[in-house]
């Protein structure tokens, strides 16, 4: 896929034209996705919990520091430190949403385990003084890895205790298929994250378009899983 | 160049084969889910439908209890009573003409006897008052010990009980395991042709065990299922369904020399 891409490059300015296009309207996309899902929280706000409610917070904080995002780099201000914050942010919010989801204590203290790992990594990162382009890239693959492994333990617990009537049914199975395929599927772009630096802009642009395709399949999962929210 | 298109490459492989490998794991979940769930569903359905034959057949051996009683009293002690009713008739009549001769009235307490005895052994029937009076550890003993008159085999008991350890469970509970412990006994009886037979019973902490083992012709669990299953009579499914009451397992065992039959019942009744 990315040889063919390649091959356009015989009329380089051109395609670098055409696919900033895309690419421009793949960001936009990408951006207003979280919309969505805003919608369905505020359509399903009487059947609010805990977990939907830190959902909530979730896609708002993520879609204003998307925008945040985009006027940094239109201003040329340094977006990583709003960047690495928010990755925090994230694994902190997500993992409370597994840690309400779990009712087991070893798993309620794994997660915690796991979120202690993370944020002392991140202060290890910080002492050894890498620049924060590392930082962010090393806690990019930490947290995709601990959400892995918390829905991958989700997903095993379903099949274990057989206590959800009908899956499709059950808004966490769509949250929880959301953050594997997102954080799944983009592991590789995190791991490969340090090496993308030195690249092609056309190659950078393919690969954060993949990036932005799966921003869009994961506000579009996560949409499902509120639609199936009972209203109370 | 080349190099910077062999990485681009491998993640974008990297990302498709994640991505279709998480693809895989959520359908697989979903579909594995509802197919136990389904299958699930599938055994309680049967279950539910062998607990309704157990139901039933509880019922058509209550039934067919009661139409022994009646059969009993109808067949039994009616006629004992209308010829005592007809002697006394003629023993009026027969006082009116000064004919009345007192020995006459040895017959009578002879029918008034049989009379009585009838009545004992249908409400022995019901329910046994040796049960209440000696629990159902005698009771069973006092059973076999009464079988054993007529018949050739040899008999062993062996008690590791107190009587405190009997008498924890309510007369009912004693009543129903002591129909249970009945059933297993015809049947090792009646089916088994044993030369020895032993019953030992103890307890530990959770539950009280009855062994009932013999030198005859067992079975198996997997042989008593089929023949509960295939069976047309009440006896082994009337045994199911009170040991599901009692909420006690009955084990059948099988060895080369011996074949026991263990019926665990737990004090949590």
């Amino acid at each position: 896929m990315v040889s063919s891409f390649l091959r356009w490059k015989r009329k380089p300015f051109k395609f670098l034209i055409s696919v900033k296009i895309l690419f421009g309207i793949l960001i936009a996309l990408s951006v207003l996705s979280p919309i969505v899902p805003i919608l369905y929280c505020i359509k399903k706000r009487s059947a609010f919990n805990n977990q939907l409610k830190a959902l909530f917070l979730y896609i708002v904080v993520a879609i204003v520091v998307d925008v945040f995002s985009a006027v940094f780099n239109s201003f040329k201000i340094n977006r990583l430190p709003l960047q690495l914050c928010f990755d925090i942010f994230e694994l902190l919010i997500i993992s409370y949403l597994y840690w309400l989801q779990f009712n087991n204590r070893v798993l309620k203290f794994t997660i915690v385990s796991f979120v202690g790992i993370y944020l002392i990594s991140i202060v290890y990162f910080f002492l050894t003084h890498q620049n924060i382009e590392n930082i962010i890239n090393y806690a990019d693959v930490i947290e995709a890895s601990i959400i892995i492994i918390l829905s991958l333990i989700f997903f095993f617990k379903v099949l274990a205790d057989l206590e959800i009537p009908k899956l499709t049914a059950y808004p966490f199975f769509w949250f929880n298929s959301a953050f594997l395929l997102y954080f799944g599927t983009s592991f590789f772009l995190f791991l490969f994250n340090n090496n993308l630096r030195s690249f092609n802009e056309t190659i950078v642009l393919f690969l954060n378009a993949i990036h932005l395709l799966m921003n869009i399949c994961f506000n579009t999962i996560l949409s499902i899983g509120l639609c199936k929210v009972k209203k109370i | 160049m080349q190099s910077q298109e062999n990485i681009a490459i491998l993640i974008v492989v990297g990302c498709l084969a994640m991505l279709v490998l998480v693809i895989a794991i959520i359908m697989f979940v979903a579909i594995y889910q509802r197919k136990i769930l389904l299958k699930e569903a599938k055994i309680k359905l049967i279950e539910s439908e062998k607990q309704i034959d157990l139901f039933k057949a509880s019922v058509q051996a209550e039934e067919q209890q009661k139409e022994k009683i009646a059969n009993n009293l109808h067949d039994e002690i009616n006629p004992l009573l209308t010829l005592l009713k007809q002697n006394l008739s003629k023993h009026r009549l027969q006082a009116q003409k000064n004919t009345f001769d007192p020995d006459t009235l040895k017959a009578d307490s002879e029918i008034i006897d049989k009379a009585i005895e009838g009545i004992r052994t249908t409400c022995m029937d019901l329910i046994p008052s040796f049960l209440f009076e000696f629990g159902f550890l005698k009771s069973i003993e006092d059973y076999i010990y009464t079988h054993k008159q007529h018949e050739n085999y040899s008999v062993e008991i062996e008690n590791n009980t107190q009587p405190q350890d009997i008498n924890v469970f309510d007369k009912q509970t004693q009543l129903a395991i002591y129909r249970v412990c009945l059933e297993i006994l015809n049947n090792i009886f009646k089916h088994s042709a044993c030369k020895h037979f032993k019953m030992s019973v103890q307890k530990n902490a959770e539950v009280l065990i009855l062994e009932f083992s013999h030198d005859g012709k067992g079975v198996t669990n997997e042989d008593i299922e089929i023949y509960t299953e295939k069976s047309k009579g009440l006896g082994l499914k009337s045994l199911k369904a009170r040991a599901l009451i009692l909420n006690a397992k009955i084990d059948y065992l099988l060895s080369q020399n011996n074949a026991s039959v263990k019926l665990i019942i737990p004090y949590t009744v």
